[in-house]
């Protein structure tokens, strides 16, 4: 397994390095006939052959090798039990327009909110926060263990309590990626609620960031595929048509090394419970990926330096 | 500070300067076509002193530069941050805040008396390390405005965001402290305190002081009760956020110490009167200083492996020197 397969694209500057080696390979030999003529001695560009040739091997073989220390392949897991059993969780809800739709009954929103206060109910001793975003993300209440005010506060939230347009999933989950208090070694979980609808941001940027702060995701899709009709109208004063896409939080999910469920899905619910509970639970077994870049990378410094050397030995006082 | 898991590898950065002897400087090396027939100039067979130079030059450092980075990347680099990690909780402390409108009796100068109480506060708090707080507001009704949290960030942002008549013209201290109960009623917190900061007289809300105060209590909170302000005649000036109108006006008014005391009493905590700006901060320390546990921590150490960024800069440099040589000077060997 590849830690960073996007790395592997610098496999590409082989080609245009490989050209330059040819290219001016036949530029030197067409010199070296112009400087001796058809009377130089063939030892002459046997040396200079053999000088080119494993010249531009060892540096190919430097670059590939290189390559490969930076895509980091996976040598070996380890596993680790000890660890805190408790969590914090930042209940993240996507509050644009589109969430109103009721193509799940009593509606994509009142839904993602029962859920919440469903797993509250499950998981009382957990710490919870509360952020909602539609083009940028607001904190609306701090992580606590005050179960009574993040219940309160979840019950007067609606797409109204923020005048931002659009749905900025970025600006959300970053959001709630500082909510967490820090001094604390408990294990960090967004709970991601949205219907997919036009999300803006970018995606990457916040992939990586859950990563750096080792912060669980679950996302959570809430609405249809097929959709249906919002009651409100777009400019041209058409009908609007709200779905549920996939697709974009499949691929988030999968990109945190989280969770996809679908708010319709019945067993949606232990679904996430399963995963929490898991996380959360002392006797809990981590699988820590070791990133094994050390032998592709000594022998990259080993062909690195044999280039350098066969630049410094004379051959047979010819070159 | 970085730390390297392979130290023993850097040993090899002491070849780095023989080979930059051998390459560069050896009368005997070999392989030497080391410039383009492009630049020779009739008469000398080596670079000028113009860009060709600059280029030669700046891709041997790169060449250099990035074989010792590759070294170093080798001997594993990290990133090593220390973590506290709290093994103990801290005390709840919720802030119980009047936000009547004789709390805009300019007595604390240069600020009235709310901007001095949220000053204090916002001291205190800075001043804690891992004790979650919260804030109730009120005047003539009580709001929860923070759950008690560790995020000071919300908690700060919350308390300034408060304003004075936003609750309505009255003083429901038995209302602010019964939020406030209600809100550390399922608490783990060993040791919860209330802070309550008032200028007035109870003269509203359904529950009374006293019996706020006893269900205090019963749940083991300790009331810290703060009278705010001076006897006598006091400037006063505030806007009300509803209509955007601003009173101004002579206000004349004290505290009910007798309930103050009573309260704090009943619940094992402490009375403090504040007169002046001074006297409000030595109260807030008194009580900072009274409310402390000792609390446990350990350090986490947290690593980040640094090499990948420091290979690819070295990777960079090298090729940076291989396509000056081989594409701008057309190096054939």
């Amino acid at each position: 397994m590849i830690y960073y397969p996007d790395n592997l694209w610098f496999l590409l500057l082989i080609i245009p390095v490989s050209y330059l080696f040819f290219k001016n390979f036949r530029t030197g030999k067409h010199d070296l006939f112009q400087t001796e003529g058809k009377w130089g001695k063939q030892q002459l560009h046997d040396v200079y052959l053999l000088r080119w040739f494993f010249s531009s091997l060892v540096f190919i073989l430097f670059m590939l090798l290189t390559v490969f220390a930076l895509a980091g392949f996976v040598s070996k897991s380890r596993k680790i039990t000890d660890l805190p059993p408790k969590g914090d969780i930042v209940f993240t809800f996507d509050i644009s327009r589109s969430m109103l739709s009721d193509d799940i009954p009593p509606g994509r929103l009142k839904r993602s909110l029962l859920f919440a206060k469903s797993i509250m109910g499950e998981l009382p001793a957990e710490r919870y926060g509360i952020v909602v975003f539609k083009g940028r993300g607001v904190r609306i209440a701090p992580v606590t263990e005050d179960s009574e005010a993040v219940l309160n506060r979840i019950a007067s939230l609606s797409p109204a309590i923020l005048t931002s347009k659009g749905t900025n999933i970025e600006e959300g989950v970053k959001t709630a990626a500082v909510s967490f208090p820090a001094g604390d070694d408990r294990r960090r979980f967004i709970l991601l609620f949205t219907d997919g609808g036009a999300l803006s941001g970018k995606l990457n940027e916040t992939v990586k960031l859950l990563k750096e702060k080792e912060i669980d995701t679950i996302v959570i899709g809430a609405g249809t595929i097929e959709g249906k009709e919002l009651p409100i109208r777009d400019k041209e004063g058409k009908p609007v048509i709200s779905k549920l896409d996939e697709t974009v939080l499949k691929y988030f999910a999968v990109e945190t090394g989280g969770h996809y469920f679908n708010l319709a899905d019945p067993s949606a619910f232990s679904g996430v419970m399963k995963v929490l509970r898991s996380e959360i639970s002392p006797s809990r077994v981590e699988v820590v990926r070791n990133d094994s870049y050390l032998l592709p990378l000594s022998f990259a410094l080993v062909f690195l330096f044999l280039y350098i050397l066969i630049r410094i030995i004379p051959w047979k006082s010819v070159f | 500070m970085i730390t390297f898991i392979h130290p023993g590898l850097l040993l090899l950065l002491s070849f780095v300067p023989p080979l930059i002897y051998l390459r560069h400087f050896w009368p005997g090396r070999g392989g030497r076509f080391p410039f383009s027939f492009t630049i020779w100039q009739k008469e000398i067979f080596r670079p000028g002193f113009g860009l060709t130079r600059i280029l030669l030059v700046t891709g041997t450092l790169a060449f250099w530069v990035g074989v010792t980075l590759f070294i170093l990347a080798l001997s594993g680099p990290e990133l090593v941050k220390r973590k506290k990690i709290y093994l103990t909780r801290g005390i709840d402390i919720m802030f119980v805040l009047d936000e009547s409108p004789s709390m805009a009796a300019r007595d604390f100068s240069p600020d009235n008396r709310f901007e001095a109480a949220v000053k204090v506060i916002e001291s205190f708090v800075k001043g804690r390390d891992h004790d979650p707080v919260g804030l109730v507001g009120f005047g003539k009704d009580a709001v929860l405005e923070v759950p008690p949290t560790l995020d000071y960030s919300f908690f700060l942002q919350q308390l300034h965001s408060l304003k004075v008549m936003e609750l309505g013209n009255g003083t429901a201290i038995g209302m602010g402290i019964a939020i406030a109960c209600l809100h550390l009623k399922n608490s783990t917190a060993k040791e919860k305190i209330i802070i309550l900061l008032t200028d007035g007289e109870n003269n509203a809300g359904e529950i009374t002081p006293e019996t706020a105060a006893e269900i205090a209590a019963s749940l083991g909170v300790k009331i810290f009760t703060i009278g705010l302000g001076t006897n006598g005649e006091v400037p006063l000036e505030y806007t009300d956020p509803r209509t955007g109108k601003t009173f101004k006006g002579m206000y004349e008014g004290v505290y009910d110490a007798a309930l103050l005391k009573k309260i704090a009493e009943s619940t094992k905590g402490n009375f403090f009167s504040a007169a002046t700006p001074g006297a409000l901060k030595n109260v807030i320390s008194s009580i900072d200083s009274l409310e402390r546990i000792e609390m446990r921590s350990r350090v986490k150490i947290e690593t980040k492996p640094v090499h990948r960024e420091i290979i690819l800069i070295g990777f960079l440099l090298v090729l940076y020197n291989f396509f000056i040589r081989k594409w701008l000077l057309r190096e054939v060997v």
